[in-house]
């Protein structure tokens, strides 16, 4: 039996619409995982996370930011979870994801994604934990657990960094040449 | 290949790897989190159990021997030597009951089915801290 050889595909973003494109893709990831069966409720790989680690290192400031926040938004959307207690949390997770992002933006090009992904997940999980501990049970002891969330946290975030890094080197390219340090103006469609 | 190879380790990681490492050892690190209470140090007066039934708080004597009798005899909760304890519940899995004796500041006894929160309520004392 032999196997046969994959085509990496290139895909070239020539405007904006790259933002819609990856925030429902992450969606879509995140919604898929949400509905496979769970060890424990709360500790998840983040599959959601994988898109948005393609291109941590590829788009600007603005742009990432509101993938990441589109991201949990559309997944409440589908999962009917937006204003429920898990759709909140989502978006807090989103905020942590958004502050790991400003502390690591202006020297992103000299990190791995390993490191990268590990950080995010460490902080998305973090942020989750506080506002879980404060806002909604009121006993900061939960935060006792800090540890072996961390712990967690470095497992799921080198696993997705995996998984990103397998689909970059084999299956797609992403190609975001025209977007770098020019202002294009997105075009109505008729 | 050195792509890949790239792509698992830079040196600007090391910095992420330490910052990794001090979020995770930060709460032992904090003081308030490292309270150790020891029940024989307790502030008796301020220390109290507080029963949280049906949306109801009630609280009682942590000092006294007493047994607490609610939902017409059916949950009783007994306070005996400084300890609390569910010693008998309606409820179908019992987990209320085989959670024992609690008996330090903070800790806390739930029965989901009844509606029930039995908790230690108080101002712990240090035993040591660590900077």
């Amino acid at each position: 039996m032999t196997q046969l050889p994959i085509e990496k595909k290139t895909l070239f973003f020539p405007d904006r619409r790259y933002i819609l494109f990856f925030s429902t893709l992450a969606a879509v990831f995140s919604f898929i995982e949400s509905i496979l069966p769970k060890p424990f409720l709360f500790i998840k790989i983040g599959l959601g996370y994988i898109p948005i680690l393609l291109i941590i290192d590829k788009v600007d400031y603005l742009p990432f930011i509101s993938i990441v926040l589109l991201k949990s938004i559309i997944t409440g959307i589908f999962a009917g979870t937006l204003f429920s207690f898990t759709g909140l949390l989502s978006i807090v997770g989103s905020l942590g994801c958004i502050v790991a992002y400003s502390l690591i933006y202006f020297f992103i090009k000299k990190l791995s994604r390993v490191s990268i992904s590990i950080l995010l997940a460490i902080f998305t999980n973090i942020f989750q934990l506080i506002f879980y501990s404060y806002f909604i049970i009121k006993d900061y002891n939960l935060l006792k657990i800090l540890p072996l969330v961390n712990l967690i946290s470095i497992i799921t975030g080198f696993i997705t960094s995996l998984i990103s890094i397998q689909i970059e080197e084999k299956y797609i390219e992403l190609d975001f040449e025209n977007l770098k340090n020019k202002k294009i103006k997105i075009k109505k469609l008729k | 290949m050195k792509k890949i190879a790239k792509s698992f380790f830079r040196k600007g990681d090391l910095i992420i790897y330490f910052l990794v490492i001090l979020i995770t050892i930060l709460p032992f690190l904090l003081p308030e989190l490292t309270i150790k209470s020891n029940p024989d140090n307790l502030d008796l007066n301020k220390t109290y159990v507080e029963i949280d039934y049906n949306g109801n708080k009630y609280s009682y004597s942590l000092s006294e021997n007493q047994t607490i009798t609610l939902k017409n005899g059916l949950i009783i909760v007994e306070i005996k030597d400084k300890k609390v304890r569910v010693k008998q519940s309606d409820c179908p899995d019992k987990i209320c009951v085989k959670r024992g004796w609690i008996e330090k500041p903070g800790q806390f006894i739930i029965c989901m089915p009844n509606k029930l929160i039995v908790k230690i309520v108080g101002n712990e004392q240090y035993d040591s801290i660590t900077y």
